[in-house]
């Protein structure tokens, strides 16, 4: 067996992951539309020889997201960039998100063989179900469906596919399912890998069970360790039941690293994206516009927040000023985790030469996901860690701002990482499922002929 | 006299009357590079990548997925791209042909197809229906894909990272659609387009697809056997148009050409009827080609040879030159977008006219 080394995806908001990752001075405050931008982009991280580049997608959009995901208001569709970018480079992997409630099995069948025959194998597809709630008013639907119904409905749709893709002249498909009747044959030829590599995230019992048995990469959200070795643990059990190794699944979990020269220097830089976050007045400690919900900071950004979750009455006083240690020492169990987590990520603590601040409560509060910040060796370790733990096979990178984030991470932490023996120098093939070490399929007709 | 011509290309192995030669796999990127960056070097305005949903013979891959990999591979030449309107959600359609405008910088098109002429239900779980059901899904899809394309003004970006304003709510719209069968509230997930409106190209075989381009296209390709019946279309076309409200002039009116060239002798059409078939030597095929533009006004030829690539490359060897030394070949003459090259101006948005008006103080 193979030494289990680290996988690499670059999740690309072109914005950037941070919601004000834009307003960086380096970054593209237009990066969303420019393809030769995205293009140069996804070559610095093909140069570190990061297995993919993950296209996100929602399928509406609304002018209030400009204050919690900006990034998540426009974009180009992932099938022309997906395409567009496989244009431009020769071996990392280009995930593009899709959502079978508002896709046909067919076309979207096509559209993946056809990116998989044009990149030369490098096409996956990110399964989502959707939970945006505003996209069934642009698709014709009354009501945003169930999570049972939008699973029931994957589940078939991607066998559908699956199927489709397995098809030809001497056995179409001739599907007649709960919800799909679908004759074939595809009049796309067998994608070069067989089956494009299929993603998905998710925590649902649905979910899980969808990516043990159909996902080759499972991206997961997991903030802590302990969560996600217990998700890592789950998801590959489940695995098992389907038959599948345990390397045949990676399961990549969200990572944003904050990366420069020095510890300082990089515990600046979030400083200073943060503080483009706009606050608001104490007092409304509840939830934040639905839209905002769906990503980072749907969350309050007040101090009235922050009372709520640590069980300390902050509210009304002066962000700038340092936490007084009381807080800390009366704070619940939720508290003390939110003081370890901004001391860990900006190394100030209620005592000693640097105080934190009530500011940098609200600011851990409304933070989600993992995030590191350090220099390179720091960064390192934190990914050598859960690699180790078995938290995690690899990282999708959460790049805050663009393109100087990425070009930290892959000019300085890579290169720690290669130097550790932990991540490839080159790639071995040039297909995705090459890069994951996956086989390619032999069709599920039994007399269907293969490329 | 006839006027300077306009050259599209028609991409469409194995379905109608086009087939490959073996050392063309439709499939193979580097095939596909090669085919559009000789077209562009030969002076086509732009390359019609042509779909099927309902043909089951595998023969290429899907159009928008195609033109917009070639996006990168090219730098003047249009592309437009074929869809289905029976079998597609609106939204998508609309923010797929946006964004390959946006990743053309101006050179994309859609050529809207239906289920009338490429019939796919039972690939899609739907009974057949008839064609005017096509037509009126088509129409109601047109008619949402252009709110989309306005739903975002083309200053709506603000980016001002000072002041961490990133767009102007204001100038981004819900189209709030409810029509038949569909309903859209939008606003799209996409930008506005370069050229504003993307460029809507359609075959007209019928009386009934002419009313639909007359009204909805920029591009009408017109495919009948006969110069008669090309002008016949034409009318057509005209007339559905001025009946639309539309100026004659808004209206880019393409023939569809089967060229045959080889010695001169006379090979007519395998009956075939939705092009014009073209056969001898280059001299006599421009001879052809001049007497059907005298014949019919035409603003261009959508050149489709029967063999990919060996078609192409004696049309581009012999017949292009000929067109040029007869100064019948208009060229891109520094246009950069598509509508540019057509001679087509930049649609005002439709939602601009609704926004808050300022006051004015001009005297």
């Amino acid at each position: 067996m193979s030494k289990r080394e680290l996988h690499f995806g670059l999740m690309f908001w072109a914005g950037g992951t941070h919601p004000s990752g834009w307003r960086y001075p380096s970054s593209h405050a237009g990066a969303a539309f420019d393809i030769e931008f995205l293009q140069r982009v996804t070559q610095l991280v093909e140069a570190a020889k990061f297995d993919f580049l993950f296209l996100g997608d929602r399928l509406a959009s609304d002018p209030s997201l400009q204050t919690t995901n900006p990034s998540q208001m426009s974009r180009l569709e992932p099938f022309v960039s997906g395409a567009s970018l496989a244009a431009a480079t020769s071996h990392i992997g280009i995930v593009v998100t899709a959502n079978p409630t508002y896709y046909d099995p067919y076309n979207l069948a096509r559209m993946f063989a056809s990116l998989d025959h044009l990149s030369q194998g490098r096409a996956s597809w990110n399964l989502v179900t959707g939970a945006d709630e505003i996209a069934a008013g642009n698709f014709s639907r009354q009501a945003h469906w169930d999570t049972e119904r939008r699973y029931d409905w994957a589940d078939e749709f991607v066998a559908v596919v699956r199927g489709l893709w397995d098809s030809d002249a001497i056995t179409p498909l001739h599907h007649k399912g709960r919800y799909f009747e679908v004759a074939g044959p595809l009049n796309v030829k067998r994608p070069p890998q067989g089956h494009p590599v299929i993603l998905h995230a998710g925590t649902s019992d649905r979910s899980r069970e969808l990516g043990a048995r159909d996902a080759d990469v499972i991206f997961a959200g997991q903030a802590t360790i302990e969560s996600a070795k217990a998700y890592y643990a789950d998801v590959k059990s489940r695995a098992g039941k389907y038959g599948r190794a345990d390397s045949e699944i990676a399961i990549l979990p969200g990572l944003t690293p904050v990366v420069a020269e020095t510890t300082q220097q990089a515990v600046a830089i979030y400083d200073h994206l943060n503080s483009f976050i706009a606050l608001e007045p104490d007092g409304d400690g509840g939830e934040a516009s639905r839209y905002g919900s769906l990503g980072r900071m749907g969350k309050r950004r007040n101090l009235t927040a922050v009372s709520a979750a640590i069980g300390v009455d902050v509210s009304g006083q002066n962000r700038d000023a340092p936490v007084d240690p009381i807080v800390l020492a009366e704070a619940n169990e939720d508290g003390r985790r939110l003081f370890a987590d901004v001391t860990r990520l900006t190394r100030r603590d209620v005592k000693g030469p640097d105080r934190l601040t009530y500011r940098d409560l609200i600011i851990g509060h409304i933070s989600t996901g993992a995030i590191v910040v350090g220099d390179a060796k720091e960064v390192a370790d934190h990914i050598q860690h859960w690699f180790d733990e078995r938290a995690a096979d690899g990282f999708n990178i959460f790049p805050p701002y663009v393109p100087e984030s990425v070009e930290a991470f892959t000019g300085l932490v890579v290169p720690e990482l290669q130097r550790r023996g932990l991540y490839r120098t080159d790639y071995s093939g040039s297909t995705f499922r090459d890069h994951l070490g996956l086989a390619k399929p032999g069709p599920i007709l039994s007399n269907a002929t293969s490329l | 006299m006839a006027k300077p011509l306009h050259l599209g290309f028609l991409y469409a192995p194995q379905s109608g009357h086009q087939t490959h030669d073996e050392s063309f796999d439709p499939l193979n990127p580097i095939h596909l590079t090669s085919l559009a960056r000789d077209l562009e070097g030969a002076g086509f305005a732009f390359l019609l990548v042509d779909d099927s949903v309902g043909h089951a013979a595998p023969a290429r891959s899907e159009a928008f997925t195609t033109a917009s990999f070639l996006a990168t591979r090219t730098r003047h030449i249009g592309l437009i791209a074929a869809a289905n309107t029976s079998y597609v959600e609106p939204y998508n359609v609309t923010r797929l042909a946006a964004s390959l405008d946006h990743v053309t910088h101006g050179r994309a098109g859609w050529l809207v197809a239906t289920g009338v002429a490429d019939p796919a239900g039972a690939n899609y779980g739907q009974a057949a229906f008839a064609p005017d059901l096509h037509y009126q899904r088509a129409e109601e899809i047109l008619d949402i894909a252009r709110r989309l394309w306005d739903s975002w003004e083309d200053d709506a970006f603000v980016r001002d990272k000072r002041s961490g304003v990133f767009v102007d709510g204001a100038k981004i719209h819900p189209i709030d659609y409810i029509g038949a069968s569909f309903t859209v509230k939008g606003p799209l997930n996409v930008a506005r387009p370069p050229q504003g409106q993307v460029i809507v190209a359609h075959r007209v075989v019928d009386r009934r697809s002419a009313e639909f381009a007359g009204r909805h296209a920029d591009i009408a390709i017109l495919g009948a056997a006969t110069a008669g019946d090309i002008a016949a279309l034409r009318a057509n076309v005209i007339a559905a148009a001025s009946g639309a409200r539309r100026e004659e002039q808004h209206v880019r009116l393409f023939a569809e050409i089967v060229p045959v060239i080889g010695p001169d002798h006379a090979a007519g059409a395998p009956g075939a009827t939705s092009a014009s078939f073209l056969s001898g030597t280059a001299t006599k095929i421009v001879d052809e080609i001049e007497a059907l533009t005298n014949a019919v006004t035409l603003d261009g030829l959508l050149v489709a040879p029967r063999v990919l690539r060996s078609g192409l490359d004696a049309f581009s060897r012999d017949v292009v030159p000929e067109l040029v030394r007869r100064q019948r070949l208009l060229s891109a003459n520094g246009s950069i977008t598509l509508r540019e090259r057509l001679n087509l101006s930049r649609p005002r948005n439709i939602f601009e006219h609704k926004a808050p008006q300022h006051a004015s103080t001009a005297g």
